[in-house]
């Protein structure tokens, strides 16, 4: 689906990593899978980028801050630039 | 008298990296004097996640032992292990998760393994205790 006529190219539709995979699953003792939703610094990727459904977006985000609780995943990575 | 309904939980709890193997022996234990308060409670299965290098320091420590449960309860026990947990100074964190509820005390709950996955189950053995300067940022 395009969205306003194709201005700046066509946008590449998005997939659901988690639709796509059934084998993958949202676990916060998974952060080798986690890791995939945050940024370099640590933020978690918005819907819009992470091109996850809403409720899985839901499941990760629920994820990522308890594996942040027990220090599976950082909160911030302060990048000395 | 109504049965109280059980609740399926998971238990992780980080003990701080210095401590020796009879102090972590010492928290397993206060953990399970917990379960012998209530009713019907029990551990269904323990993991020993092992050394592991966490994501951030906590009290200065970038390593601390992991350790797992899954178990049965009523309510209430929940309340009372972490009460014991934060009571134990060589426990850095805990996070307790209710996976089910509304389990029936009579019937038989079964506990089934979650498949080993990802980066969580394999354990790092690296037992150096270079707990400074670890990280790249200087």
């Amino acid at each position: 689906m395009r969205k306003f006529g194709g201005y700046r190219g066509r946008r590449r539709k998005k997939v659901d990593r988690f639709q796509a995979d059934k084998t993958l699953v949202i676990d916060y003792k998974d952060p080798s899978v986690l890791k995939y939703f945050v940024t370099e610094r640590g933020k978690i990727v918005p819907r819009r980028v992470s091109g996850l459904t809403a409720k899985n977006q839901r499941r990760v985000t629920q994820a990522i801050k308890r594996a942040r609780m027990v220090a599976l995943m950082p909160f911030t990575t302060v990048k000395a630039h | 008298m109504i049965r109280q309904k059980l609740r399926k939980y998971e238990l992780i709890y980080l003990v701080q990296p210095e401590a020796t193997d009879e102090e972590r022996e010492k928290i397993a234990e206060r953990v399970d004097l917990a379960f012998e308060k209530f009713e019907n409670a029990r551990v269904l299965r323990k993991e020993d996640w092992g050394k592991r290098k966490l994501a951030y320091e906590i009290r200065k420590f970038n390593k601390a032992f992991y350790q797992y449960q899954v178990f049965v309860g009523p309510p209430g026990l929940t309340a009372e292990i972490e009460r014991v947990l934060r009571m134990l100074d060589n426990c850095m964190r805990y996070l307790t998760i209710k996976l089910d509820e509304g389990l029936d005390p009579e019937a038989e709950i079964i506990d089934e393994p979650e498949p080993v996955r990802g980066a969580m189950r394999p354990v790092v053995v690296d037992d150096d205790d270079d707990d400074f300067e670890e990280d790249d940022d200087a």
